[in-house]
């Protein structure tokens, strides 16, 4: 979670005003609330796992369940026992299909482990938290710098960076193993 | 510093001590002497006012208060940056239930005629020097004295020959 007034601390600072003078803090937060929805989608179309959630997900007797209300797109509907739920199209009729429709999931009754892709829920005021990981911040900064600027081609420039560091964060490093043995290399 | 003083310190300014080119009488009806000093310390305070909130002035920041039904305040100039409200009939209203982040704008000074004369009023000293200057280019202006080179020691402008160049 990151402060807002963390953040609109170092914007005020990067366009040097920090008397808000210039710019109010509504137009500050709306331009970070703009980059957080920005980023989050991205990483939500690159399948980026850094926007991905995981909730309890209760299923009543009546087979459905309402989504979340941050959900963009589903990852996977754990059943327990690793076993993974799949998607139908038609209303699920055995046990281990699910079906969404609108911001509805239908399913067999019983607890899922919900994994989702999800999309930050809006800050409106300096004293909430911006529902991203902290190491994000830096990103967010210049993403909101950029759109504060109506600068879209750099905020998007700035969004696919980000994308692409965090997509690198999922595995630690690739070793290096040289050229196979097959044309010439060592093992 | 009080209105009287200031309106002292006004006649030093444009060598009227002994209140001569504008009598100590006057009203408003009858705009002469110390009434007409005190409309051009009005006026400079205004002028002035805009021009420090132009230079981004802390001192003229004040914050819009949201109790019952929100009225533009009478010493409003300008909001500092885009906020969510609209004005119709000077009735604020806002995009929302209240506001969740402070909207600042840029107030006016209050008027000299505000206050009585032995009154104090709420000025910082170069505040009242800026107003009683640009006030004394008014009453020198309305005696057709040239003003140009007055105007410009006070950052207003003014050209060569007298031509005023606002």
């Amino acid at each position: 979670m990151i402060p807002v007034l963390r953040l609109v601390k170092s914007l005020r600072y990067a366009l040097k005003d920090m008397q808000g003078i210039k710019n109010s803090d509504y137009e500050l937060i709306e331009s970070i609330n703009q980059a957080s929805t920005l980023l989050y989608s991205r990483l939500s179309e690159r399948y980026v796992q850094a926007a991905l959630k995981k909730k309890i997900l209760l299923v009543g007797d009546e087979g459905s369940a309402t989504l979340p209300t941050d959900f963009v797109h589903i990852h996977q509907l754990g059943m327990g026992d690793n076993d993974v739920a799949i998607p139908t199209s038609t209303l699920p009729a055995v046990e281990g299909t699910y079906r969404i429709i609108g911001d509805t999931i239908y399913a067999y009754p019983g607890g899922y482990s919900l994994e989702y892709y999800y999309v930050p829920k809006r800050v409106s005021g300096l004293g909430d938290e911006l529902d991203i990981p902290l190491s994000m911040s830096p990103y967010i900064e210049q993403i909101s710098l950029a759109l504060f600027g109506n600068n879209l081609e750099k905020a998007e420039q700035l969004v696919t960076q980000c994308s692409q560091v965090l997509a690198a964060r999922e595995v630690s490093h690739f070793t290096d193993v040289g050229p196979v043995q097959a044309l010439g290399g060592k093992i | 510093m009080t209105p009287n003083q200031m309106i002292a310190m006004l006649r030093r300014y444009i060598s009227d001590e002994q209140a001569t080119g504008f009598t100590s009488g006057g009203n408003m009806e009858q705009p002469e002497g110390t009434q007409e000093l005190l409309s051009y310390l009005d006026r400079a305070v205004d002028e002035y006012s805009k021009r420090q909130a132009l230079t981004g002035d802390l001192r003229l920041l004040r914050t819009l208060k949201f109790e019952g039904k929100p009225l533009l305040p009478s010493d409003f100039l300008s909001l500092c940056g885009a906020v969510p409200i609209t004005v119709s009939d000077k009735i604020i209203t806002y995009y929302g239930d209240t506001p969740e982040v402070p909207i600042r704008y840029f107030a006016r000074l209050p008027y000299v005629s505000d206050y009585g004369m032995d009154s104090e009023l709420p000025y910082e000293v170069d505040q009242s020097t800026g107003i009683i200057s640009l006030a004394a280019v008014y009453a020198l202006n309305k005696q057709e004295y040239n003003v140009a080179q007055d105007l410009m020691l006070l950052g207003y402008g003014g050209g060569v020959n007298g031509n005023v160049e606002q």
